[in-house]
C-alpha cells in the first residue's frame, strides 16, 4: 500500500486491504475499477448530502453544518466541523459501499466487517470530538486565563497591576514593581541550554530550528494577541524574541563546534550542558526568591530595594535598576503557581532525584551497614507508599523535622519530597545499571590503583548511567505527571488552576470541561516530548558502539 | 636482558587459592628477580591466571605469602601500601577492559591524574609518548569502540605503563585477538622486554616464550610442574606432564 503513487492498481490494493477482496460473481477484472468509482461517487453523495431527506441516512456535510450553526457555532467553526466529520463520513460510506457493491463479505468476511465497523467508529469519534471542540465548547475560559495558567495568580497580578498597566487605576491597588523580570532571567538560560543541547545532537539544523521557532511563535501568540489580557505585551514579546535570537546563536555555536570537533569534545560539551542545566535549576529557585545573602550583596553593590520607594516609583520619579530589583524581596514560593510550578517541581524531581538516586544506589550496594541500612530503609519505605501520602507527609510532618534548621515553605518542601521520591526510584534503576557494569571494568580500575570511591565515580557510575538513561527518563516522565498531585495540598499548580477556572468569571460558569481538556493536552505534549527525547538518547547509545574491549 | 641484582621483586611462598572446595592454586613458590621475564604456560584451568591475579590482589589468596617489592600483600596490608603495590604493578587483561566511556587519551591519563595527582597536561604528554611507543598516536582522541582489538590491547598496555610500573603482568593478552592482530601486540611486548621491566606473561604464544623469556614455567591443576630456561624447557623437558603438554601444542 503506497500513498505516494496512488495509481489504479495501488488504489485497488488499498481498497482490498480495508474493505476486503471482491466476492460478488458480477465483479470482473474489467469492471472492477468502474465499480470502485461507483462506490466512491455514492460515498461522496452520502457524505455530503446524507440526512437531507429527513434522516433517511446519517447526516452529511450540509446537514451537519446547518445543525452546528443552529446550535450557535460561528459559520467558520461550523464549516470546519462539517469538513472533519464529512471526511470521516465519506471514508465510512466508501468502505460500506465498496463492501456492498463488490460483496466483499462473501470472500473476506472478517476484513469486510472489521473495515466497516472501524470506519463507523471513526465517524463517531471524529464527529463527537470535533463537535465538542468546535461547536459545544467555549474556549474563552482558557484563553482568558492563559497567563494565569502559565505563571499563576501572584505573577499574573504583578503583570497586570504594575505601573503602566491598564488595571493599575489607583496607586493603592497597584504593585510597585513588576516582578516578572525574574521569569525572563529563567527563560534565557533555559532556552540557551535547550538550544545548546540540540546543537550537540548532530541532526539536521531544521529539525531543531523549525519546531523551536514554532513553539516560540505559539508562546508569542499567547502573550501577544490582546484579547482578554490586560498587560503590555511588549515585555513578553521582546523577551521571547531576544530569547529566541539568543537560542539561535547558542545553537549555531554549539552545532558548529560539534560538527568541527571530534566526538570526545562534543561529549565534553554535553557534560558542561548537563551541569549548566543543573545550575539553571538552582539559579531559577534562587532568582525567584533570592536568599538574604544575595539581597544583601545587591545592597552592598549599591542596589536600593524598591519596596520602600513604592510611591516614588508609582509617580514615575524613580525607575528601579536591575540591581535595585535584585535587592528587593522576591516572590515567595507559596505564591508561585501555574505551569511554572509543575515545571519547577518536576525539574526538582529530576535534578535532586538524580543526585539522591546516585547516593542511594551506591549506599545500597555498600558493604558498610552504616551506609547500606539507611539507604535500603529509605528506598523501601518511600517506594512502598503512594506519592500522595508522602505529599501529606511533606505538609504536616516534614516541618517538625526541618523547622529547627530551615523553615521551608510548602512548595520548597514539595520540591524536596519529589526529589526524594524520584531519587528512590532512580536509585533502583541505577542499581540495576551498576550491577550490569562488567566486572572487568572494576578490575581494570582497581589494578590501576584507583580507590573504591574513584572506581565508583569514574568508572561504574558513567557506565551505569549510559545504560540506564532511557529508564531514568521514564522515571522523569512519571514524576512530571505526578506533579498534578500538588493540587491535593492546595498548591495552585496548572491542574488545580484549570479545575477552578470556571469560577473566575460568571460567564465561564459550567465550562469546566474545556480547561481539563487543555490540561490533558499540555501534559501529554510534555510527556510525549520527554519520551521522544528518551528514544533519541537510546538511539544515540546504539550509535556509540558499546563495549570497548568486550566487543572483541 | 641482563639481570642487575639478585633482589627478589616478587616472592611467593605456598600460595593457595580456593573457590569453595575447589583449590585453584595448591601452593605455589615462585621468586622473580628484578628485570626477569617469565612466561607461564599451562592448560586452561591450571591456575596460571589466578596466580598472577593474586600478585596485585585482584584475587585474594587463602594461604601462603605474597611479597611484592618488600611489601607483604594480604588482608593486613595498609591502604597506602596496597596503593603502592598496585602502582608498581601494571596489569594487562585478556579482554583489554578499556573504559568505553573515555577516549584513548582519557583511558591512559585517568590513573596518573587520579592516583598520582599528575597535572593534566603532563599526563597527556606522557600518554602521547606511550602511544607513540605502542605505535598508535593517531588514535589518541578516539573511543575504544572505534579501535581494532589489537589497537585496544596496545592502548591497554600503554594505560598500564602510564603508572610507570616496575612489574608488568599480562593475562593472556593475545588470546582474544584475531590472528593477524596478535603480532602487533607481541611486538610491543617484545620491545617492552628489552627494557628494565619485570614481566610475567601468561600466554600460549610459544614463539614469544622462546624469544624473550628468561624462564618458562608450566602450571597444571594448580601446581607448578616445571620451570626452566626456554632452551631447556622446550628441548629437554624433565617432567612427563611437560612433554605431554608440549606434544599437544607444538
Amino acid at each position: 500500500m503506497s500513498l505516494r503513487g496512488l495509481d489504479t492498481d495501488s488504489f485497488l490494493e488499498l481498497e482490498e486491504s480495508i474493505a476486503g477482496k471482491p466476492g460478488g460473481r458480477w465483479v470482473t477484472p474489467s469492471n472492477n475499477t468502474q465499480l470502485s468509482l461507483l462506490a466512491i461517487s455514492l460515498a461522496l453523495a452520502c457524505g455530503l448530502f446524507g440526512g437531507v431527506w429527513e434522516g433517511f441516512l446519517p447526516n452529511g456535510f450540509f446537514e451537519l453544518v446547518a445543525e452546528a450553526e443552529a446550535e450557535g457555532a460561528s459559520p467558520l467553526y461550523a464549516q470546519i466541523f462539517g469538513t472533519f466529520s464529512a471526511i470521516a463520513l465519506v471514508f465510512a460510506w466508501w468502505v460500506t459501499m465498496t463492501a456492498l457493491i463488490k460483496w466483499t463479505p462473501g470472500k473476506t468476511r472478517t476484513t469486510a466487517l472489521l473495515g466497516i465497523v472501524t470506519a463507523w467508529i471513526i465517524v463517531v469519534a471524529v464527529r463527537g470530538l470535533s463537535h465538542f471542540v468546535l461547536v459545544e465548547a467555549d474556549w474563552s475560559v482558557v484563553w482568558a486565563n492563559r497567563v494565569l495558567l502559565i505563571v499563576g495568580q501572584q505573577m499574573t497580578e504583578q503583570m497586570t497591576q504594575a505601573p503602566g498597566s491598564e488595571s493599575c487605576i489607583a496607586v493603592s491597588n497597584c504593585y510597585g514593581v513588576n516582578q516578572n523580570w525574574r521569569l525572563w532571567w529563567i527563560l534565557y538560560p533555559t532556552f540557551a541550554i535547550f538550544a545548546a543541547a540540540y546543537g550537540t545532537a548532530g541532526k539536521k539544523p531544521w529539525r531543531f530550528l523549525v519546531p523551536f521557532t514554532l513553539v516560540i511563535f505559539v508562546l508569542m501568540l499567547v502573550s501577544w494577541v490582546p484579547s482578554e489580557i490586560n498587560f503590555h505585551s511588549e515585555v513578553p514579546l521582546t523577551n521571547l524574541l531576544k530569547a529566541m535570537l539568543l537560542s539561535y546563536l547558542v545553537y549555531g555555536a554549539s552545532y558548529y563546534y560539534c560538527s568541527r570537533s571530534e566526538e570526545y569534545k562534543a561529549n565534553r560539551l554535553r557534560t558542561y550542558i548537563a551541569l549548566g542545566a543543573i545550575f539553571t535549576f538552582f539559579f531559577a529557585i534562587m532568582i525567584m526568591n533570592p536568599p538574604e545573602l544575595v539581597k544583601d550583596l545587591a545592597v552592598t553593590l549599591g542596589g536600593i530595594p524598591p519596596q520602600g520607594m513604592r510611591e516614588a516609583i508609582m509617580a514615575g520619579d524613580v525607575v528601579p535598576s536591575t540591581l535595585d530589583k535584585l535587592a528587593g524581596d522576591g516572590i515567595k514560593a507559596s505564591q508561585w503557581g501555574g505551569l511554572f510550578v509543575n515545571l519547577i517541581v518536576a525539574t526538582a524531581g529530576c535534578v535532586l532525584g538524580f543526585g539522591i538516586g546516585v547516593v542511594l544506589a551506591f549506599g545500597r550496594q555498600s558493604d558498610q551497614p552504616f551506609f547500606s541500612l539507611p539507604s535500603v530503609a529509605l528506598i523501601e519505605l518511600v517506594r512502598s507508599g503512594p506519592l500522595i501520602c508522602w505529599l501529606w507527609f511533606a505538609v504536616f510532618l516534614m516541618p517538625d523535622l526541618m523547622d529547627p534548621f530551615y523553615d521551608a515553605e510548602d512548595i520548597i518542601r514539595m520540591l524536596l519530597m519529589f526529589g526524594v521520591f524520584g531519587g528512590c526510584y532512580i536509585a533502583e534503576v541505577l542499581r540495576g545499571g551498576l550491577q550490569a557494569v562488567d566486572s572487568g571494568q572494576k578490575e581494570a580500575a582497581v589494578a590501576l590503583g584507583l580507590s573504591p570511591f574513584q572506581t565508583k565515580m569514574q568508572v561504574e557510575l558513567p557506565n551505569a548511567v549510559r545504560t540506564t538513561l532511557p529508564s531514568i527518563v521514564s522515571v522523569f516522565i512519571g514524576l512530571w505527571k505526578d506533579t498534578t498531585l500538588l493540587f491535593i495540598i492546595n498548591i495552585l499548580d496548572f491542574f488545580k488552576l484549570a479545575k477552578d477556572l470556571p469560577a473566575t468569571d460568571l460567564r465561564f460558569l459550567g465550562n469546566f470541561l474545556e480547561p481539563l481538556y487543555v490540561t490533558a493536552i499540555v501534559f501529554w505534549v510534555f510527556a510525549f516530548y520527554l519520551s521522544r527525547v528518551s528514544m533519541g538518547i537510546e538511539k544515540n547509545l546504539g550509535l556509540v558502539r558499546e563495549g570497548g574491549g568486550e566487543a572483541a | 636482558m641482563s639481570i642487575d641484582t639478585d633482589e627478589m621483586i616478587i616472592d611467593t611462598k605456598g600460595v593457595k587459592v580456593n573457590f569453595g572446595d575447589f583449590w585453584a592454586l595448591k601452593g605455589i613458590d615462585i621468586s622473580v628477580r628484578k628485570g626477569e621475564i617469565i612466561v607461564i604456560l599451562g592448560p586452561s584451568g591450571s591456575g596460571k591466571s589466578t596466580f598472577i591475579r593474586t600478585l596485585n590482589r585482584l584475587q585474594p589468596h587463602s594461604a601462603g605469602t605474597v611479597v611484592i617489592d618488600g611489601i607483604t600483600v594480604d588482608d593486613d596490608t595498609t591502604v597506602a601500601d596496597m596503593k603502592y603495590v598496585r602502582a608498581e604493578i601494571g596489569f594487562v587483561f585478556q579482554l583489554f577492559n578499556l573504559f568505553p566511556h573515555l577516549t584513548v587519551m582519557e583511558n591512559i591519563t585517568l590513573a596518573p591524574m587520579k592516583v598520582k595527582g599528575i597535572p593534566k597536561r603532563e599526563a597527556e604528554d606522557q600518554a602521547m609518548v606511550l602511544l607513540e611507543r605502542v605505535g598508535i598516536p593517531e588514535q589518541a582522541y578516539k573511543y575504544p569502540s572505534a579501535l581494532s582489538g589489537g589497537q585496544q590491547q596496545r592502548v591497554a598496555i600503554a594505560r598500564a605503563l602510564a603508572m610507570d610500573p616496575k612489574i608488568m603482568l599480562f593475562d593472556e593478552p593475545t588470546s582474544a585477538l584475531d590472528p593477524e592482530m596478535i603480532k602487533e601486540v607481541l611486538d610491543v611486548m617484545i620491545d617492552l622486554a628489552k627494557e628494565d621491566v619485570t614481566m610475567i606473561v601468561v600466554t600460549h604464544e610459544m614463539g614469544f616464550a622462546m624469544a624473550v623469556a628468561d624462564r618458562v614455567i608450566l602450571f597444571d591443576e594448580g601446581e607448578l610442574v616445571e620451570q626452566n630456561t626456554p632452551a631447556e624447557f622446550f628441548d629437554n623437558p624433565q617432567h612427563k606432564r611437560t612433554k605431554l603438554f608440549l606434544e599437544q601444542i607444538l
